[in-house]
C-alpha cells in the first residue's frame, strides 16, 4: 500500500504545480499560457498512446483534434445545440473517425501506414477548406458564444466566462489524460499495447489480436484529441482548417520526442518548453518550427530519451535509483 | 493431434511446399528436418497461421485451422517459437511471462474486457517462479530480456510459448538449439522432455543432429518441399534419400 501512494506522487506533484500555478504567476498572459501548455498536454499524451506506447506511425493526431472542434462547433452555431451536449457529440465523432480510419489502415506498418493516414488527415482538411457552404472553408468560424458554466452543484464549478476558470477546467483535462495513459499503460491491456509495439507477430502468435489491440489505443487516443479540440475552441473563438493539418501533427510529434517518446511524463516537460520558451522569446511561428527542428535533432543525438529521461538521468545522480519524471510505459 | 493433407505453398515460381502430408500424434516429439530452403519454416508458418495455403488442409484435433488467423490458432491451443529470435526485449524476463499468462480478453464481451482496464499487471505467480527455476533464469527475471545472452533470451522465449494462456497443447520449435551453447541445449532438451511427460506435443524443426537423436520419437525429413522420408531417428538416418538430399549431388 505504502508502495502504490509513492507512485501517486507525481500526479499529486503535477496537481500541486497546477493550482498553485496561477497564484504563483497571475495575469492573463500566464493563464493563456497555462491553457495552451495543458492543451498541448493532452494533445501529446494521446498522441504518445497511439505513437509511443503502441508503436503506430499514424500522423492524423490534428486532424481527430479538428474532428472536435469542427464537430462541436459546427453543431452548435449549425443546429443550436447546447454547447456541451455538442461538445461531446465532437469527441464521440473523433472516436468514429478513428474506428473507421484505424479500421481500414491499421494493418499497415510503418511507413506505409504513416502515408496512408497523411492522406487522411489532408482529405480532411480539403474537406474543411472546401465544404464553403458547412465550414466557411479557409476563412474559418468566428466562435462567438461562451460556453456555458459545467460542474457538480455544490462541489466545484467552471465558469468559462472568465479566462482562469477555463484554465483550471484545460488543466483538470491535461491531468485526466496524463492519468489515464499512466494507468492504461501500467494494466494488463498497456502490456499488449507495448508488446504490439516490440513484436507484433509474436503477440499474434502467442494469441493476441493485434488488430483490436492496436484500434482500441488509435480510438481512444483520437478521442483524447477530440476532447482537447472541443474543449480549446470556444477559448480560442476562431477555428480554421489549417490549425488542424499535418503540420501541427508534426509540431505534436515534437514535442513527444523533445519531451521523452513513450515517457508518462515527457508530454508534460515538452509542453511547458515548447508552449512558453517561444511565447517568452517573442519569435515568428517560421522561426519557431526552424528552432523546433533543431532542437529535435539535438535531442535525438544528445539525448534519445527526451527531456524525461535527462531529467531522470539527473534525478537518480541526487538520489540513485530514483525514476521520477522518466518512467516509462 | 495435427493433421497435415497434401500442404502446399508457392512463392511465385516457387514451390516452396509440395503436397506434403504427415500426422503429429499426441504427446509425442516429432522432428522435422531437412538441408536449408526446404520448407521447414514455411511449414510452421502455415501451421501457425502467418501465411495461407495453396492447396491442402491442416487438421487440428479434428478441425480445420487453416484459414485461421494467428491469434486464433494460438487460442486453439499451438505456441510456436521462431528460428529469428522473438520475445518482448523492453520488458524484464519476468514481465515477458507475465504478459503471456494474461487471459486473452479482447474478442470476450466487452464488460470482461472493460473490467480487465484497471487492473494492474500480474500480480505473483508460483508458476512463473518454478519456470523460471528449471531454467535457472530466476536472478535474471528483473533484467530486460533484451539484454540477456542469445542464448538465455532463447530459453525465454521458450517459457513464453509455456506460458502462454490457454496453455498451448502443441508446440512448435523453429531450430531451438542453433546458436545456444552446449550446457543450455541440454537445458532446453531436458525441458522439452519434462513437458513432454506432462502431456505437451511437440513439433522440432532442428538442424542439429544430436538434439533430434536424444528427443525425437519420429522425424520427417523433408527435402525442396518434399517429404523424402518418415520414420524413427535412427532409421532416418541411415534412409538413402535423406543421405543423398544431405550429402548427395
Ligand atoms: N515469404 C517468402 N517469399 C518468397 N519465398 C519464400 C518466402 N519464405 C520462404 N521462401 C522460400 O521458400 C523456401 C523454403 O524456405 P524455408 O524458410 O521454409 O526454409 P527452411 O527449411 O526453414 O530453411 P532453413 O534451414 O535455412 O531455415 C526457400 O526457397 C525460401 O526462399
Ligand atoms: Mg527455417
Amino acid at each position: 500500500m505504502a508502495r502504490r501512494s509513492w507512485q501517486a506522487l507525481p500526479l499529486v506533484g503535477l496537481l500541486a504545480a497546477g493550482v498553485l500555478y496561477p497564484r504563483l504567476l497571475p495575469g492573463d498572459y500566464f493563464l493563456h499560457l497555462g491553457i495552451v501548455v495543458s492543451l498541448y498536454i493532452i494533445l501529446t499524451s494521446s498522441l504518445n498512446l497511439i505513437m509511443g506506447i503502441t508503436g503506430q506511425f499514424a500522423i492524423a493526431h490534428a486532424a481527430f483534434y479538428g474532428v472536435g472542434a469542427y464537430g462541436s462547433i459546427l453543431l452548435v452555431t449549425r443546429l443550436g445545440v447546447p454547447y456541451w451536449w455538442a461538445w461531446a457529440a465532437g469527441i464521440l465523432l473523433a472516436g468514429i473517425a478513428a474506428l473507421i480510419i484505424g479500421a481500414s489502415t491499421l494493418h499497415l506498418k510503418g511507413a506505409y501506414l504513416a502515408i496512408c493516414t497523411f492522406a487522411f488527415s489532408e482529405l480532411f482538411r480539403l474537406l474543411l477548406d472546401n465544404w464553403i457552404s458547412l465550414t466557411n472553408g479557409a476563412n474559418g468560424i468566428i466562435i462567438r458564444f461562451v460556453p456555458p458554466p459545467i460542474g457538480i452543484p455544490g462541489l466545484f464549478r467552471f465558469d468559462l466566462g472568465s479566462r482562469r476558470s477555463y484554465y483550471y477546467l484545460m488543466f483538470t483535462f491535461a491531468l485526466v489524460t496524463v492519468w489515464f495513459v499512466r494507468r492504461l499503460a501500467r494494466s494488463d491491456l498497456g502490456r499488449v499495447l507495448g508488446a504490439i509495439r516490440q513484436d507484433e507477430t509474436l503477440a499474434l502468435t502467442a494469441g493476441f489480436d493485434t488488430r483490436r489491440y492496436k484500434l482500441l489505443a488509435f480510438t481512444v487516443g483520437s478521442m483524447y484529441a477530440g476532447l482537447a479540440g472541443a474543449t480549446y475552441a470556444p477559448y480560442l473563438s476562431y477555428i480554421a482548417p489549417d490549425l488542424f493539418d499535418v503540420n501541427e501533427t508534426i509540431y505534436i510529434m515534437m514535442i513527444m520526442m523533445i519531451g521523452g517518446i513513450r515517457s508518462i511524463w515527457g508530454p508534460v516537460w515538452g509542453s511547458i518548453l515548447l508552449v512558453s520558451l517561444p511565447q517568452a522569446l517573442d519569435i515568428t511561428p517560421l522561426l519557431r518550427m526552424i528552432a523546433y527542428g533543431l532542437v529535435l535533432i539535438l535531442v535525438m543525438i544528445r539525448m534519445p530519451d527526451g527531456l524525461a529521461g535527462f531529467l531522470d538521468r539527473l534525478v537518480s545522480r541526487l538520489r540513485p535509483g530514483g525514476t521520477w519524471f522518466g518512467e516509462k510505459a | 493431434m495435427l493433421t497435415l493433407a497434401d500442404v502446399t505453398k508457392r512463392f511465385g515460381g516457387i514451390l516452396a511446399l509440395d503436397g506434403v502430408s504427415f500426422q503429429v500424434r499426441a504427446g509425442c516429439i516429432v522432428g522435422l528436418i531437412g538441408p536449408n530452403g526446404s520448407g521447414k519454416t514455411v511449414m510452421l508458418n502455415l501451421i501457425s497461421g502467418l501465411s495461407r495455403l495453396d492447396g491442402g488442409q491442416i487438421l487440428f484435433r479434428g478441425d480445420r485451422i487453416d484459414g485461421l488467423p494467428p491469434y486464433a490458432v494460438a487460442r486453439r491451443g499451438i505456441g510456436r517459437t521462431f528460428q529469428l529470435l522473438k520475445l518482448f526485449p523492453d520488458l524484464t524476463v519476468r514481465q515477458n511471462l507475465e504478459l503471456m499468462r494474461q487471459p486473452r480478453l479482447m474478442g470476450s464481451n466487452l464488460q470482461t474486457m472493460l473490467a480487465s482496464l484497471p487492473r494492474v499487471a500480474t500480480g505473483p505467480s508460483a508458476e512463473i517462479d518454478a519456470l523460471l527455476e528449471m531454467v535457472g533464469l530466476h536472478d535474471k527475471q528483473r533484467e530486460r530480456a533484451g539484454s540477456l545472452s542469445y542464448g538465455q533470451q532463447k530459453l525465454v522465449a521458450f517459457l513464453n510459448v509455456l506460458c502462454m494462456n490457454p496453455e498451448p497443447e502443441l508446440i512448435l520449435l523453429d531450430e531451438p538449439a542453433a546458436g545456444v551453447n552446449p550446457t543450455m541445449i541440454n537445458t532446453l532438451i531436458r525441458q522439452v522432455q519434462h513437458f513432454r511427460e506432462r502431456g505437451k506435443t511437440f513439433l522440432v524443426v532442428e538442424h542439429d543432429l544430436k538434439v533430434i537423436m536424444d528427443l525425437c520419437d519420429t522425424v520427417v525429413v523433408l527435402d525442396h518441399g518434399r517429404r523424402i522420408a518418415e520414420g524413427p531417428p535412427a532409421k532416418v538416418r541411415q534412409d538413402p534419400a535423406v543421405m543423398e538430399a544431405y550429402f548427395g549431388r
